[in-house]
């Protein structure tokens, strides 16, 4: 690793180059517990003007990296001297959200900083089946089934998230009406169920409901 | 060949014995051949920790040549795996260790068949505990959540980082960084960079011997309100302004149970073995003993034989 007083903006904060504002501040924001006045994790480390300097060279690269402009210029300094290339700047949006589904083969992984994952509409080019599933009028027991095995999850791991009995799922799944519980209830275990899977849980209950019209 | 893990970490009372007991009977229960060095000369009380009040045989047998190899002060603790040698409680001088009877037993610890050889340092910097730190790259640094303990651990790791420098560098190169003017002699990463332009050969050793350390951090006595985020932030600062891999292995619960244990002689993992303090000690061990790729080793014959007088000036 480069000496501390060699490091560029970037690496003082330990941010990708195409880091969004959101993450600077938020690193900005870390950096500053670290090397802050009543910090613990530097105390007796730094001597007071060392740490002030440090302070004060953590703020100009945090107001250079928070303009628009001035990071565009401080960016292009960067690719003059080689030490970035053109392609990996900030380009004033954010990365693309990884897709749900791959997340285990993502590289990217480790610099998402956004919050609790919010369900993202499923990618047609992920998972076919389940599209095409999800594509008709009407969705069986079977067709959620379907879903949940393509998907990887099992009935048990949803049991425990949705607090609803397995033997109801199971009877959700398999389509025995007569075991379902009335239709308010039912609507709002396949809405859990559906969220659990990261599904539409709207169009999921209605397009199940829809056969169990009286 | 055995690993080496060298426990120190400055500041007294942080817990360092107590974690070499608690580390050393889980690694035992993991079958591994353990073994427990009271290398805290001049303050031994590991024995007391385990739960053996009297070792028969201590260092100091091995030290004033009453035995003639090392194998003979070690010990059973009763458990089984897990053996000690206990520290020098009989002799009132052992402190301050001549150069000559530190190499000896430098190099006897080396030839040890264990495959787990844990060192139980004593508080403080002095120039014995360093050495015994620096017997391996991956010495375990125990801390506490306090500003007097994270002050001390610093202290310790600049130390053993100067004491490093000194045991690559030639005695020329050390006098000159001495009378520099810039006095890089407090500043390691100055001083490496400054090496770098005055003697190309010499830093690139220095850089190696540098990235071999493989330190790890523990964070001792964690009371609930204490910031997770330290240990973390405590490896991120000597990483960028050290240039040291640290590795943060986790932070171990404060019990007030710990006290009753030692009061009472016993060992504390046996006597609370579902506390959370002692499940926040497996959890370390697992995660030592998932360490295998690691080198736990440098050349003994090297690293001792060019490391510098310890009467001499610093």
């Amino acid at each position: 690793m480069k000496p501390f007083d060699q490091q560029n903006h970037y690496e003082v904060f330990d941010v990708p180059p195409d880091a969004t504002p959101f993450e600077i501040r938020q690193a900005y924001k870390a950096s500053l517990e670290i090397y802050g006045d009543d910090a613990m994790a530097t105390y007796s480390f730094f001597s007071e003007s060392e740490r002030k300097k440090i302070l004060c060279r953590l703020e100009g690269a945090f107001v250079t990296l928070m303009n628009q402009k001035s990071r565009a210029e401080y960016d292009q300094t960067l690719i003059g001297g080689g030490d970035l290339e053109e392609g990996a700047r900030y380009k004033g949006v954010p990365r693309k959200p990884i897709p749900l589904f791959e997340l285990k083969s993502s590289r990217g992984i480790k610099h998402v900083t956004s919050g609790p994952s919010r369900p993202q509409p499923l990618e047609p080019s992920v998972m076919p089946l389940v599209h095409e599933l999800l594509a008709h009028q009407e969705i069986t027991g079977n067709d959620l089934k379907k879903i949940r095995t393509e998907l990887g999850v099992s009935l048990d791991r949803i049991a425990h998230e949705t607090k609803v009995r397995t033997a109801l799922l199971r009877s959700i799944e398999e389509d025995r009406f007569d075991d379902l519980p009335s239709r308010f209830h039912l609507r709002s275990f396949l809405k859990s169920y559906a969220q659990c899977l990261h599904l539409d849980p709207q169009a999921v209950a209605k397009k199940y409901m829809h056969r169990t019209q009286p | 060949m055995a690993r080496i893990w060298p426990i120190g970490g400055g500041k007294g009372g942080s817990g360092k014995s107590l974690f070499v007991a608690g580390l050393g009977s889980y690694l035992a229960k993991a079958g591994k051949e353990t073994l427990l060095v009271d290398a805290d000369l001049g303050g031994a009380n590991l024995h007391t920790v385990i739960g053996i009040p009297h070792p028969a045989r201590t260092l100091s047998a091995f030290i004033n040549r009453q035995v003639h190899t090392l194998e003979e002060t070690i010990i059973e603790t009763g458990h089984p795996n897990l053996f000690l040698i206990g520290g020098a409680r009989d002799s009132l001088e052992i402190a301050n260790l001549p150069y000559a009877q530190k190499v000896r037993l430098l190099r006897a610890i080396y030839k040890l068949p264990y495959e787990y050889i844990l060192l139980d340092l004593g508080a403080g910097t002095s120039f014995n505990t360093l050495d015994f730190f620096l017997l391996s790259n991956c010495g375990i640094f125990v801390t506490t959540p306090e500003p007097t303990s994270v002050e001390n651990t610093y202290h310790f790791v600049r130390s053993a980082y100067i004491r490093k420098i000194k045991q690559v560098l030639t005695q020329e190169q050390l006098r000159a960084f001495r009378q520099h003017p810039k006095a890089p002699w407090k500043r390691p990463a100055v001083l490496v960079d400054m090496l770098r332009q005055e003697a190309p050969e010499g830093a690139a050793s220095l850089e190696k011997a540098l990235k071999a350390f493989r330190f790890k951090l523990v964070l001792n006595q964690f009371r609930q309100h204490d910031d997770v985020r330290l240990g973390l932030q405590i490896c991120k600062v000597c990483e960028k302004h050290l240039g040291l891999q640290m590795h943060f292995l986790g932070n171990i619960r404060f019990d007030d149970r710990v006290h009753y244990a030692v009061c009472q002689k016993v060992s504390f993992v046996d006597k609370y073995p579902y506390t959370q303090a002692a499940l926040d000690l497996r959890a370390i061990s697992q995660t030592i003993l998932g360490m295998e790729g690691y080198q736990a080793k440098t050349g003994p014959k090297k690293a001792i034989a060019s490391s510098p007088s310890p009467q001499g000036t610093d």
